[in-house]
């Protein structure tokens, strides 16, 4: 057991490595040099002479490996160097766009989280029934609807025609609501039936049924027994979100008008604005990996066994 | 005449969607102390009907006819709450996979505790120790670090005491084992026919299921043989299986000793 | 199998929606009563009228005919994404399920690396690297989705390669190619349907969603999610306008996701017992 959580960070180490080389490609190939956009930017002639001058401030002269370690030793130091579009220090940037995206994320995450669970026993309980149909329809629909379109009809609805909440962003939880909402709804959808799935495959397990030959009822088995058996599919589908849900919250922070990591990336990214751009997919990959070893870690405190069927196949 | 403990008649069971007969109008009883055996091929009802004596069987999925009573009380017309009052404490239950029969995320102790509390009136600890009591009553030793083991952990001959343990420790009248040496070896398998008379003799009637000649010779008492959900000859088990009268069971026996069994 | 999805009412509506998508989008020229890039600006926010049955946007373009070039725009980029995404994810997945050792081991390696960035973002970078232009949305949606393809594949390529009839035929003398063309592949054609079929639809939202952002396509493309972009600053006055073109998406993805999942169910069929 010890031997398999050491593998597993060594994998974790390996991957945030892979990640960083591949972030550095990324930005290093980019089609804009920032070196021609800094020039022209300043109001400088780009005559070639220029342009190689501020390349050699930037060690954009030097070979490939020597800028990765440049970079990724500056990133060891909390030093993403600087924005182009900002013209400040990358870290400084994020420090001011991440907490208002992280309480975005946060807040779906929870409403996911409830949701998803709450909706999945419900199905799962009342199978084939009007609730689980319902929830079926529901969910078929939120998996088909754009997000970005989904907080317009929000919008439309709870702003416009019925003015609950204001079409600017408002400050605090208020605000965040419609947001947080048309992020999480299309999530919730599939997470429910990920969720549901698991319980009924639960369900046809023989501990039910010598479970149900020795008395115990249905309802009981399901929250004592199958309920914690049938998390970790879906604990594992959270702990992805966490990174995606800042992903996709470029998309809902451009419909609500907040200013946000996804608000400040879009901006990165038509300003070619390599240094911000490789700072934002790295912090986003590392938080990726590391949610998903967290999650590992609490499904094998969940249930041990799945670990050693794991480990047996 | 002693008191008959499980009356089941006319007992019939289909598939609802599609619509397949499983068990035929089977009827038999047993008494108190006795010992019941039902011998078939995979396939032939037996433990369908097993099922339908635990209440296992859901009513949307299967047509349930004839009656099956214990102490005289309908087991098919149980509610819900009534269940309690019969399965796991009148009636155990010894699954044909040990392996599988219990939560794999919860420790043993935790789980028969939770069991034993649903029909005695105990504290968490008292139930404990009444089960620790019936584990060394089953033959095994090291009770303390079974109680704290997980499912997996364990061996499937070691966890079938433990299902055994729990229908001492729950003083059951009744013991529906279905297949339960299908997934042993031949060592454990006689152990457990060992276990299965034990518990005969101390006033705990047997219900049976099984496909293996030898442990229905060896168990002895009323034998039924069946065939694609329905009885085609019973009787007491040492007769049956010496002198078979019908020619299933004739040619059942033959196949064992030509060694295809 | 062609029965089932007969007899099965969800497939039937999936296929009937997929069917009308891509009857539009090869008829657009047809159907639409103008060009959808006519701009007309004495005819800005038109209401419905028999010359412009869905009214007329910001820059007095019919919004119905921007609307059925949608589909054009959406399926001619959804498609070939998915096509390459299959043969990417097949090629590779075969091979590492196959080969295995090393080969596996790195090549899975990098999809992980992959699989950490959310679509969005790599997909965002990649753009940056490469610049606005339809080919490039479509590699910069390939190369952020190509590792999840790969992983499925190779998942269902490892469990056939385990079962019995793969190792029988091994042990008669079966070549490793043969096995792949005539075992392997039909036995998880099925599953890849399902895959391509919700695959589809996931890039139809991928795809609007980068138009809604504003990348990858050329300004004033009849794109959806470009529409949705523009109509944003008539949210009070035209709501309409964004009301259109998001029902287009949905449409098309629920075409596509309907009958995935009603493939898949047929595949799988649910146990009911207990």
């Amino acid at each position: 057991m010890k031997s398999h959580w050491i593998k597993r960070i060594v994998r974790l180490l390996v991957l945030l490595f892979g990640v960083s080389i591949l972030c550095f490609i990324l930005t290093a190939l980019s089609s804009t040099d920032p070196a021609t956009y800094l020039v022209r930017r300043g109001n400088l002639s780009p005559t070639p002479e220029v342009i190689e001058q501020v390349r050699a401030e930037l060690g954009l002269d030097q070979p490939l490996p020597i800028r990765y370690l440049n970079w990724i030793g500056g990133v060891f130091r909390g030093d993403f160097g600087e924005s182009i579009f900002s013209t400040n220090e990358v870290a400084a940037d994020l420090a001011a766009y991440f907490p208002q995206t992280l309480q975005l994320v946060f807040l779906s995450l929870a409403e996911i989280i409830v949701f998803s669970i709450l909706l999945g026993v419900l199905c799962a309980a009342k199978k084939n029934k009007l609730t689980d149909h319902i929830m079926r329809i529901v969910s078929l629909f939120g998996i088909c609807v754009p997000p970005f379109w989904l907080g317009f009809l929000l919008l439309i609805g709870f702003a416009v025609e019925i003015p609950i909440f204001s079409v600017t962003p408002a400050s605090g939880i208020m605000g965040l609501i419609l947001p947080s909402i048309t992020l999480s709804f299309p999530v919730i959808c599939s997470t429910v039936r990920v969720f549901r799935a698991s319980l009924l495959e639960e369900m046809h397990r023989d501990y039910v049924s010598f479970a149900r030959a020795n008395g115990m009822t249905v309802n009981r088995i399901l929250w004592k027994k199958v309920f914690r058996n049938a998390l970790p599919p879906v604990i594992t589908l959270f702990c992805q979100y966490v990174s995606y849900l800042i992903a996709g919250s470029a998309v809902v922070e451009k419909v609500f008008s907040i200013k946000g990591v996804g608000n400040y990336l879009m901006n990165c990214i038509m300003a070619a604005d390599a240094n911000a751009i490789g700072a934002c997919m790295l912090i986003i990959a590392a938080l990726y990996l590391l949610a998903e070893l967290f999650g590992e870690i609490l499904n094998h405190l969940l249930c041990p066994w799945r670990k050693e069927e794991s480990d047996a196949a | 005449m002693s008191k008959k403990l499980l009356q089941v008649e006319h007992l019939s069971i289909a598939l609802k969607n599609p619509y397949q007969d499983l068990v035929k109008d089977i009827s038999f009883s047993l008494e108190e102390a006795g010992a019941v055996i039902l011998l078939g091929q995979s396939g032939s009802g037996k433990t369908m009907t097993c099922r339908a004596i635990l209440g296992l069987l859901n009513s949307s999925a299967f047509q349930v006819n004839g009656e099956i009573f214990f102490d005289n009380r309908s087991l098919l017309q149980l509610k819900e709450k009534e269940r309690a009052l019969y399965y796991g404490n009148k009636i155990a239950f010894i699954p044909q996979n040990p392996m599988t029969a219990l939560d794999p995320s919860r420790k043993i102790g935790a789980q028969m505790a939770e069991f034993l509390n649903l029909h005695q009136d105990l504290k968490k600890k008292e139930a404990l120790s009444l089960y620790e009591q019936a584990l060394s009553r089953a033959g095994l030793t090291d009770t303390k670090r079974i109680l704290s083991s997980r499912p997996y952990q364990l061996s499937g001959g070691m966890l079938q005491r433990c299902l055994i343990a729990l229908a001492i420790a729950g003083n059951a009248k009744l013991v529906v084992a279905d297949e339960p040496t299908t997934a042993l070896d031949a060592i454990h398998r006689d152990k457990a026919v060992e276990q299965f008379l034990h518990l005969q003799e101390q006033g705990c009637a047997l219900l049976l299921v099984t496909h293996d000649f030898d442990v229905a010779r060896h168990v002895g008492g009323h034998v039924l043989i069946l065939k694609e959900g329905q009885m085609v000859e019973q009787g007491c088990a040492q007769e049956v299986l010496q002198n078979p009268i019908a020619d299933y069971t004739k040619e059942l026996i033959e196949a064992i000793h030509l060694g295809w069994g | 199998m062609l029965r089932k999805i007969w007899r099965n009412p969800q497939a039937v509506i999936g296929l009937g929606l997929i069917v009308l998508i891509c009857a539009v989008a090869i008829l657009a020229p047809l159907l639409a009563p103008h060009a959808p890039d006519e701009v007309n600006p004495l005819m800005k926010y038109q209401a419905p009228s028999a010359d412009y049955p869905l009214g007329t946007d910001q820059l007095g373009r019919c919004e119905l005919s921007r609307l059925l070039y949608g589909a054009r725009a959406s399926l001619g980029l959804a498609l070939p994404i998915l096509i390459l995404l299959g043969g990417i994810g097949l090629i590779l997945g075969m091979m590492t399920a196959c080969i295995g050792g090393w080969f596996d081991r790195v090549v899975t390696g990098i999809s992980q690396v992959f699989i950490a960035f959310p679509t969005l973002i790599i997909a965002v970078a990649i753009i940056g690297v490469l610049g606005n232009g339809l080919q490039n949305i479509i590699w910069a949606v390939v190369i952020s989705m190509w590792a999840r393809f790969m992983q499925l594949i190779r998942t269902y390529a490892k469990t056939e390669l385990g079962r019995d009839y793969i190792v029988a035929a091994r042990v008669s003398g079966c070549g490793m190619w043969q096995l792949i063309v005539h075992h392997l592949i039909p036995n998880i054609l099925p599953q890849f349907l399902v895959y391509f079929s919700t695959g589809v639809a996931s890039a139809i939202l991928t795809v609007s969603s980068f138009s809604f952002l504003g990348l990858g396509l050329p300004s004033g493309t009849a794109e959806w999610g470009a529409m949705l972009e523009e109509a944003q600053m008539a949210l009070y006055s035209h709501p309409e306008l964004l009301i259109y073109p998001g029902i287009c998406i949905f449409i098309a993805a629920a075409g596509f996701n309907l009958f995935g999942e009603a493939l898949r169910d047929i595949l799988q069929p649910q146990e009911d017992v207990l």
